[in-house]
C-alpha cells in the first residue's frame, strides 16, 4: 500500500478522507497527525480534565473513522473533525452536567456565587492562570463555554466557530458576550490580585427580553 | 437617566449584538458619561485577553499512540467502513445510567432495522445468511430501510419504550429554553420532575397513531448520537417550527436531568441529522 508516500503533505484532507473510505489504511492516521494538536486544544479547553479530554479525543477520532463516509464534501475536513470533537465533549459535559458543579440556570449560578469566595479551590494548591480559567469556565452554561473556548481562548474566527458549532455567527457572538459577562467576577482576581472576592453577581438580571 | 447597564448588556453591545436600537443608544450615552461604564467595558475586554493567555495543557504522553492503536483495532473489526453509523458516540460511562436504548456499538445499533429486515427475509426462507450479509453490504440497501420504524422490534433489540409527543403551543426562545422546557415537562406529567402543576393545564400526549412518522424517524436518526428522547414537543423556536426533544440524563449520584434539544422538523431527511439540532440546553431536576 504505497498510496501514502512522502508526498503525503501535499495531499489535501478531503483526498485523504476519500482514500480512507476507499480502504487506504494509512490515510486516516495522516489526518490524525495533521489535526490532533488543535483538536486536543479544543477538548482540553472544553473539558478541563486531561483524562477526559484524552478519552473524548479518542472517541472523536474513532467516530470520524467510522463515519467518514458521512462527511459532506462542502464542509472542510477540519471543520467536520472539530464538530465531532465538540460533540464528543458536549456529550461528556452533558453526563457531568447533573452534578451541581456546573450550573445552567441563573438560580444555580446565584447559589454558587453565594457559596464561593473565589473560583473552586484548587486541591493541589497549585494555582496558575490555566487552572483558574478552567475553574471559572465551569460556571458557564455549555453553549457559552463552547463559543468562548473557540473564539476567545483558541482564537478562531467567529465564522469558523459558527461553522463548527452549526449556529449563526450572531449567535456565536452573543454567546461569547454573555459568557464574558458571566466570567467577569470569576476572573477579577487575575486582573488585580488585591481585589476583594466580594464581587457582585455576574449578571444584573436584564437578560430576559 | 441611564441608571445602570449590566455587564451582559455591555458585552452584547460590544459585540454589536444588542438588537434593540434604543437600548444601544442608552448604552452609548452611558458610556459617554460614565467612567465606571468605560472601566467595565475594559474589564470585559480583559476577560477575552485572560482567556487567550491561558496556556493549553500539553497532550498526555502516548495519547497519539493510544489513538492509533484504537484506530487499528477498529479497522480490524470493520475492514471497510460502509455502514451509515449515525454518530460519534462514546459508550456510556459505567456510572452514567442514561436511560435510553442499550447501544453496545457498531451493528447492534441497527438491530431494530435488521430485525425488521430479517422478518421479511424469513418469509422468503433465505435465513440468517442474508441477514448477516446486511451487516457488511454497502450502501446499496439504501437509507429507506433505515427510516422505516421497525414494526416489531425484538425484545432483545429494544427496550420497552414509548415516545410521548405533545403540542404545547410554546414558542421557545434561546434565553428561556430551560424554563420553558421545565414547564412543558411538568405539564406533561411525564416524570417526577417538579411537582408543581397548579396553575398550568396539563398536556396530553398524542396517541401512537397521531405521532407523525417524521418525528419517529427523526428521533431514530438522532438516537445514535443522543439516545432516545422521552418527550417531543411539536412547537416552535424563535418563531420557527421546531421539535423540542427531551433526552433523559442521569448522573451517578442519581440526580436526574434532561438535555433539551431543539431540532428542525424533518431532521431525518438530512444526511447528517445532528446538523438539524439548532440549540441545546440542560435541565436540572433541582431547580
Amino acid at each position: 500500500m504505497n498510496t501514502v508516500t512522502d508526498a503525503v503533505q501535499e495531499i489535501p484532507d478531503k483526498e485523504l478522507l476519500f482514500r480512507h473510505n476507499q480502504g487506504d489504511e494509512h490515510a486516516f492516521s495522516e489526518l490524525v497527525k495533521r489535526h490532533h494538536a488543535r483538536l486536543w486544544a479544543v477538548a482540553i479547553r472544553v473539558l478541563g480534565d486531561q483524562e477526559e479530554a484524552a478519552d473524548a479525543l479518542q472517541d472523536a477520532f474513532l467516530s470520524a473513522f467510522r463515519g467518514a463516509h458521512r462527511f459532506r464534501g462542502e464542509a472542510m475536513v477540519s471543520t467536520w473533525l472539530h464538530r465531532i470533537v465538540v460533540n464528543a465533549c458536549h456529550d461528556r459535559l452533558r453526563r457531568r452536567m447533573v452534578r451541581p458543579a456546573v450550573p445552567t440556570e441563573d438560580n444555580t449560578l446565584d447559589i454558587l456565587s453565594n457559596e464561593r469566595g473565589g473560583p473552586a479551590p484548587d486541591p493541589t494548591g497549585r494555582s496558575d492562570t490555566s487552572l483558574d480559567v478552567h475553574a471559572a469556565l465551569e460556571y458557564l452554561p455549555v453553549e457559552q463555554r463552547l463559543a468562548l473556548v473557540l473564539v476567545d481562548m483558541l482564537g478562531y474566527r467567529v465564522e469558523d466557530a459558527a461553522r463548527i458549532l452549526e449556529i449563526a455567527p450572531g449567535t456565536v457572538k452573543s454567546r461569547c458576550a454573555r459568557g464574558r459577562a458571566r466570567l467577569l467576577p470569576y476572573l477579577a482576581h487575575l486582573r488585580n490580585p488585591g481585589d476583594s472576592p466580594d464581587v457582585p453577581s455576574p449578571k444584573g438580571g436584564g437578560r430576559r427580553s | 437617566m441611564t441608571s445602570h447597564v449590566d455587564p451582559e448588556t455591555l458585552a452584547l453591545f460590544a459585540e454589536g449584538e444588542l438588537r434593540d436600537k434604543d437600548r444601544e443608544q442608552e448604552v452609548r450615552a452611558w458610556l459617554a458619561e460614565s467612567e465606571e461604564a468605560r472601566a467595565q467595558l475594559a474589564e470585559l475586554r480583559e476577560v477575552s485577553q485572560i482567556l487567550a493567555s491561558a496556556p493549553v495543557p500539553p497532550m498526555p504522553e502516548g495519547l497519539i499512540d493510544r489513538i492509533d492503536e484504537a484506530l487499528r483495532t477498529e479497522a480490524k473489526k470493520h475492514p471497510v467502513p460502509s455502514r451509515p453509523t449515525v454518530a460519534p458516540l462514546a459508550p456510556p460511562d459505567q456510572d452514567t445510567k442514561v436511560r435510553p436504548l442499550h447501544r453496545p456499538r457498531g451493528p447492534a445499533r441497527w438491530m431494530p432495522f435488521l430485525v425488521a429486515a430479517a422478518a421479511a427475509v424469513f418469509v422468503l426462507g433465505a435465513g440468517t445468511a442474508v441477514v448477516s450479509g446486511l451487516f457488511t453490504a454497502p450502501e446499496t440497501t439504501g437509507s429507506g430501510t433505515v427510516l422505516a420504524p421497525p414494526p416489531a422490534p425484538s425484545p432483545q433489540a429494544a427496550l420497552p419504550y414509548r415516545l410521548a409527543v405533545v403540542s404545547s403551543g410554546t414558542d421557545y426562545t434561546a434565553d428561556d429554553l430551560v424554563s420553558q422546557g421545565a414547564s412543558v415537562l411538568d405539564r406533561s406529567a411525564l416524570s417526577d420532575f417538579g411537582e408543581s402543576t397548579e396553575e398550568s393545564e396539563s398536556l396530553v400526549p398524542r396517541t401512537d397513531e397521531a405521532i407523525p412518522a417524521e418525528v419517529t424517524s427523526c428521533t431514530e436518526a438522532l438516537s445514535g448520537a443522543y439516545g432516545t428522547p422521552t418527550l417531543v414537543d411539536i412547537a416552535s423556536y424563535e418563531g420557527q417550527p421546531a421539535w423540542i426533544m427531551f433526552f433523559p440524563a442521569t448522573s451517578g449520584t442519581g440526580a436526574e436531568g434532561y438535555a433539551i434539544r431543539v431540532v428542525e422538523p424533518g431532521c431525518a431527511e438530512e444526511g447528517d441529522p445532528d446538523s438539524a439540532v439548532v440549540d441545546t440546553a440542560i435541565l436540572h431536576s433541582q431547580q
